[in-house]
């Protein structure tokens, strides 16, 4: 069955597992100040999701009231009305406390109404599938991505109605190397990942060990291309005809017009900006080839899981660790702004039961008593995973890129499940770069009785810039 | 322009002589030092002095002038879009030649930039 949901997505609001949202700055005094005004835009996204819940409240509420007149006239009709299940608020999910998907299954105990999540389409449960292993990536992934390199610490902050999450990441150069005919740099990149509580403070090693709810990333990357640097290129049919160009505008004596003086960018500016059709077979001399990358990454992660226990009746709790690592290569054209990057992850993480209420009354009242969260507790699992990205970005006439794509297909080779994603950006932040766009994705599942079942949902996202190499 | 070109030539004749020069300290050159700041979006860069590549360090790397020898220090970046670094050649810790922002152009993931270093 193909399901269409549309799931609109606040601007500047982040939903966890979904990075697009991310607010990425490097730590600096003007990041300091972007970072206070992302933070603005998230509490106010905060406040719109939680006007959106009010109102998902509301509906629930006309919906009870509407399954009471439906009973009561199937009593007035003298049929017999089907046990009453208490429909629960919409569940929490915190990066640490997982919330699993609904997949529409009852599973019910002997004298007690239990139904499946009626909410298995939430927005947390939703933004959880767009950042799933399957469905992998975000618009455009920030610190959760395998492909990362930032000069600068990088934190970025994911937040939800119920969740921040923060993370750092920092690179390493390892090494850059020249020697005359290749470029080769290796690059080491940390990240950790941390709940934030409520006074914003996060612990990724405490005292006890590993605390819950906090990952920790390293991964490893490798670029090579060709570099010609050999005079040539200073002395190139570009860098004269833009040195031209500059004198027929500023006038023959101007002596702003020496390429290899222009201290606002640089030569290859100077040729955009008085040549620019002379820019492409400039870069073209010095780098020749195209950007080849491959490496690997290893992280960790520990998680508490909360599940209800049905002999108990009672909520538990338990912490897990889990992890992955993940091996992937790509080429960068040198040519605009186009990649393409394969990648294989393997994970080992815990899966929570399907979310259920489960009820049962209150001894000596008309009353029950119902408790809300995955049934039983979390099974170990095993993914792989591969995945093929494409990203390329349209340059208008003048250049700038106004217009990417950055489709990817993932398969999950244990589930045999399957999904494209196709994020669009088309909306720019006035500096160049698109930030903005939509996201459509298209996942294939076999079901428990092995019927293949397409969902189809799309989104709007705000955040982290379109990039070729923070794939 | 012209005297630039003639460098360049000049350079270029004596090439095995000066990429020796630029590589290793002699009696005859003038260590100087290559230092790249101010990173923003930067992967990876490599420079080249007088014909010769420049062995880097974490951020720096030396090269060997020729005293009143106008000489090519080039250097090509890859990275994002827009994308820009801080070069600066000092020589004793003084500043003898500064790119105060070398960046790659709107669109690439490539730039290429150079300077003329001349010490007496």
């Amino acid at each position: 069955m193909l399901c269409r949901s549309i799931v609109v997505l606040l601007a500047g609001a982040s939903i966890p597992a979904f990075p697009a949202h991310a607010q990425t700055a490097p730590v600096s005094a003007d990041s300091v100040a972007a970072a206070h005004a992302a933070l603005k835009d998230v509490d106010e996204g905060l406040r719109k999701l939680a006007e959106a819940q009010a109102a998902l409240d509301r509906v629930r509420e006309d919906l009870r009231a509407a399954q009471a007149s439906a009973e009561a006239v199937l009593a007035a009709q003298g049929q017999p009305a089907p046990a009453a299940p208490v429909v629960a608020s919409p569940p929490s999910q915190t990066a640490g406390d997982h919330t699993p998907r609904s997949t529409g299954a009852a599973k019910g105990m002997t004298g007690l109404p239990v139904i499946p999540d009626a909410q298995g389409e939430t927005l947390s449960a939703k933004a959880k599938e767009f950042g799933s292993g399957l469905a992998g990536s975000v618009a455009n992934g920030p610190n959760g991505s395998p492909l990362k390199s930032t000069g600068a610490v990088d934190f970025q902050l994911i937040a939800s109605s119920k969740d921040k999450v923060a993370s750092v990441a920092f690179t390493v150069n390892l090494k850059n190397r020249y020697d005359g005919i290749h470029l080769r740099s290796d690059q080491l990149t940390a990240t950790a990942t941390g709940n934030l509580d409520d006074n914003g403070s996060s612990q990724v090693v405490g005292l006890g060990g590993f605390s819950s709810g906090t990952g920790i990333k390293i991964s490893y990357v490798h670029y090579q291309t060709k570099l010609v640097l050999n005079g040539t290129a200073i002395n190139s049919e570009s860098v004269k005809a833009a040195e031209a160009e500059c004198l027929r505008e500023l006038g023959p004596s101007s002596d702003k017009c020496v390429a290899d003086q222009y201290g606002d960018g640089g030569i290859s500016i100077f040729v955009q900006k008085y040549d620019p059709q002379g820019v492409r077979s400039l870069i073209n001399l010095v780098l020749p080839k195209p950007i080849w990358f491959y490496g690997l990454s290893f992280d960790g992660n520990q998680a508490s899981y909360k599940f209800i226990n049905r002999a108990e009746f009672a909520t538990k709790k338990v912490d897990h660790f889990g992890f992955g690592g993940t091996l992937f290569g790509g080429i960068i054209a040198n040519e605009g702004l186009t990649s393409v990057i394969g990648s294989f992850d393997y994970r080992r993480n815990y899966n929570e039961g399907d979310q259920i209420n489960l009820c049962q009354p209150l001894e000596g009242t008309p009353q029950t008593q119902c408790l809300t969260g995955p049934d039983g507790a979390p099974t170990r699992e095993t993914t792989k995973i591969a995945a093929l990205e494409f990203r390329h970005a349209f340059k208008f006439a003048d250049g700038v890129p106004r217009l990417a794509i950055a489709p990817k297909f993932s398969a999950d080779f244990d589930s045999k499940a399957w999904s494209i994603e196709m994020p669009i950006y088309f909306v720019g932040d006035g500096t160049g770069k698109l930030r903005g766009g939509i996201q459509g994705l298209y996942k294939n599942t076999v079901d428990k009785n092995g019927q293949r079942a397409g969902t189809f949902s799309a989104g709007l996202f705000v955040g982290v810039p379109f990039s070729v190499f923070k794939q | 322009m012209k005297q630039a070109a003639k460098d360049i030539e000049r350079t270029n004749r004596k090439a095995p002589l000066r990429k020796h020069q630029a590589m290793f300290a002699t009696e005859s050159t003038i260590a100087l030092v290559v230092t790249v700041s101010d990173e923003v979006d930067i992967t990876s860069y490599g420079f080249s002095f007088a014909g010769a590549p420049v062995p880097w360090g974490d951020d720096s790397g030396n090269i060997y002038a020729t005293p009143g020898v106008k000489q090519l220090l080039e250097w090509g970046m890859i990275g994002e879009s827009d994308g820009s670094m801080k070069v600066t050649v000092t020589r004793d810790g003084v500043q003898v030649a500064q790119r105060p922002k070398s960046a790659i152009p709107t669109g690439e993931t490539g730039g290429y930039d150079a300077m003329y270093i001349l010490v007496n």
